[in-house]
């Protein structure tokens, strides 16, 4: 191993090109990732073509930076503009955006950018070191680990609600019930689509979350009309005082492995990574009732966890061959195209160019730090402009990010949907958290539960009986205790925050 | 009172469509295959508790509302008084149908036009004096974006239809 990596490093070194196109890719992922529509796949998937100009090697490490930089990118937009640029930023909305609403917006930046490197790293250093056990965990996870994994995640929108259960359940429910809309994964049946064809695929998930979160946004503040304290004055980056960033490390080692682990799961990604952490944080957090009005670790959580999951996608891709997330099965194109089979035998044969992306990838966590930073302060000279004409702007440019995303007019029908459902959420104090949460982690657990039934003989104990099942389940169940203990614990004051109309 | 009814109307017509929504996975082909985990098991799942749980909150929000018609303590009203600014219908009407019309417009006028005349009407939605930027932002925003999109990135964009479509290919 050790001779791979001083080979690798060696071909970096006496290779200046691999560098600049580090440097290149990650300022284009960052410029992905922030632009709504614009994801990490389609920034991958546009350069693909370009790495036949590059051998094997240099095309992998502009494609890995690609894929980092676009990570971050889609938490600049999310926190500034409450418009996350891609899916596995939709969580980073929830506190960064009220961070920022409260003159803290440099600060909500420093912290997804610095936890975001921090679980970038901590991702590569598992990929480098763990790869080929990590690959075999997660072979080992069939339905029934799958089912009792979105069962970790869901129980969390019990606890998400303001201060009131119900509305957590509700919101929620509301996810999960959106999520049903389209074709039946096992049967093929059309369900709940009132004969439209357009509906026959499902909610875009994309189109959805841009709708609930920039749609509603704009609809609100054009509704409230001019408001003065709204302005955001700090608007540079600062990252967090060191005291101020140790203060959220349980919350940062805790979403990096859960992160990594996710990540390396094949079907399940960086947005369900992002999602699963957030809710963990929420429920192990001392201070639960700042979450969704700008808590740091609401921050923290969901960047460090998705960025993990970068790392964590490439275990099963080099490993194994599968791609862990929709990202790395582009990539796998790229390195088909070159080939290169993925799989077992890649880190034999091709241990150069496995051991260089992964110092690629911990240059491009590294060069994500300096370019966060400068990018994060073009983007918010945006926010010095006024409203009046950012509003507007901002429904431009998610109206084209989506239609670009399938050339589909439908997508953006349905996003339109989804700011009014965003909006209808905001006014009657529904947890938007809950309801994203159900949306993501409903059709996992929907799958796996039947899938896992079929496999235990239609036995529901037989399925949850499985070792690591039962482990996540009972972690659920515990925790799930744990947060209702939480809950009732603290005064009524507290429980209920009077923030109706507008609880995120 | 008007916000506290409108809950308990949007409550009871989602009690009402859950329980609908209930008995239309009721309804879904059997698949005699799956016949146990068929695909009504977990819509008849979700949209249960998603009844149950909005009947719950819906008495919580009947009772609530008795309670303050009977002249008991309403905390929540004065909080949402405060929180509807004045023209607050007005604006978020007069926003959410210039969206529309721009979704509409996208499509049948292109992006081009479509684009310039939403971003001129949206500046004028809410109080700004700086009229030249009104005016100079949208030409300039339109012309970048569409540049970014359709030579930066070779992805396409809305070419409207019949005449707007010739004009649009004539000019992107």
């Amino acid at each position: 191993m050790l001779d791979s990596f001083a080979s690798a490093a060696g071909y970096m070194v006496g290779n200046p090109m691999s560098f600049l196109l580090i440097i290149f890719s990650v300022a284009w992922g960052i410029m992905f990732g922030a632009v709504p529509g614009l994801t990490g796949i389609v920034g991958v998937a546009l350069l693909i073509p370009f790495t036949f100009a590059f051998d094997p090697t240099e095309g992998m490490l502009l494609l890995g930076g690609v894929y980092v930089g676009s990570t971050f990118g889609g938490s600049i937009s999310a926190i500034l503009f409450n418009t996350p640029g891609s899916p596995e930023a939709a969580c980073t909305s929830l506190d960064g955006y009220p961070m920022a609403k409260r003159g803290e917006a440099g600060k909500a930046l420093g912290y997804a950018l610095a936890s975001s490197a921090v679980g970038g790293i901590f991702g590569t250093l598992v990929l480098m070191f763990a790869a080929p056990p990590l690959a075999r965990l997660a072979l080992q996870f069939g339905p029934a680990e799958y089912f009792a994994l979105a069962i970790l995640g869901i129980t969390a929108i019990a606890s998400i609600g303001g201060g009131s259960l119900i509305k957590g359940l509700i919101a929620g429910l509301l996810g999960l019930a959106v999520a049903l809309i389209g074709l039946d994964p096992l049967t093929g049946v059309a369900r709940f689509t009132f004969g439209n064809l357009m509906l026959l695929t499902g909610v875009s998930f994309i189109a959805a979350i841009i709708g609930i979160f920039a749609l509603a946004e704009v609809l609100q503040r054009f509704a409230d009309g001019p408001q003065e304290s709204e302005s955001m004055p700090q608007v540079s980056t600062k990252l967090p005082s060191m005291a101020e960033f140790l203060a959220t490390k349980a919350t940062l080692i805790r979403s990096s492995v859960i992160g990594t682990v996710i990540g390396a799961l094949p079907g399940v990604g960086a947005t369900t990574a992002a999602f699963i952490s957030y809710s963990e944080a929420f429920r192990w957090s001392k201070h639960p009732e700042l979450f969704g009005k700008g808590s740091p670790e609401g921050i923290v959580a969901p960047e460090s966890g998705n960025n993990a999951a970068v790392g964590g996608s490439m275990i099963p891709l080099l490993a194994l061959g599968i791609p862990g997330s929709a990202t790395t099965a582009v990539m796998i194109g790229g390195l088909t195209i070159h080939g290169i089979v993925p799989g077992p035998m890649l880190m034999q044969n091709n241990s150069d160019l496995v051991y260089s992306v992964f110092i690629g990838m911990l240059l491009a966590n590294v060069l994500m730090l300096i370019f966060g930073l400068r990018a994060a302060r073009l983007f918010a000279l945006v926010l010095k402009a006024p409203y009046q004409l950012v509003g507007p702007a901002i429904v431009v440019l998610c109206m084209t990010g989506v239609f670009a995303l399938n050339n589909n007019v439908s997508d953006v029908a349905i996003m339109l949907v989804f700011g009014a459902v965003g909006f209808f959420l905001k006014c009657y104090g529904l947890p938007v958290a809950s309801f994203i949460i159900g949306l993501v982690l409903g059709p996992i657990a929907e799958v796996s539960l039947r899938q896992g039934l079929i496999l235990a003989d239609y036995e529901l104990m037989t399925m949850v009986a499985r070792p690591i099942a039962g482990t996540l389940l009972a972690f659920a169940a515990l925790s799930l205790v744990y947060g209702l203990w939480g809950q009732l614990r603290r005064p009524p004051s507290n429980r209920q925050t009077t923030a109706e109309p507008k609880t995120t | 009172m008007i916000y506290k009814l409108s809950e308990v109307v949007v409550f009871a017509v989602m009690t009402i469509a859950s329980v609908a929504l209930w008995f239309t996975a009721e309804a879904l082909p059997v698949s005699k295959r799956y016949a146990q985990v068929d695909s009504d098991l977990w819509p008849k799942l979700v949209f249960g508790a998603l009844a149950l749980c909005c009947a719950v909150h819906l008495a919580q929000k009947v009772a609530s509302l008795r309670l303050a018609s009977s002249g008991g303590p309403t905390p929540e009203k004065t909080a949402l008084k405060s929180a509807m600014p004045e023209g607050y219908y007005l604006r978020l009407t007069m926003t959410a149908s210039l969206i529309i019309v721009y979704f509409f417009a996208l499509q049948y006028v292109g992006f081009l036009l479509a684009t310039l005349v939403f971003l001129w009407a949206g500046a004028w939605l809410m109080p700004y004096r700086n009229n030249v930027a009104k005016i100079a932002f949208a030409p300039i925003f339109t012309l970048f974006l569409a540049a970014f999109f359709n030579y930066g990135l070779s992805l396409s964009l809305p070419r409207g239809t019949g005449i707007f479509y010739d004009l649009s290919q004539a000019l992107f």
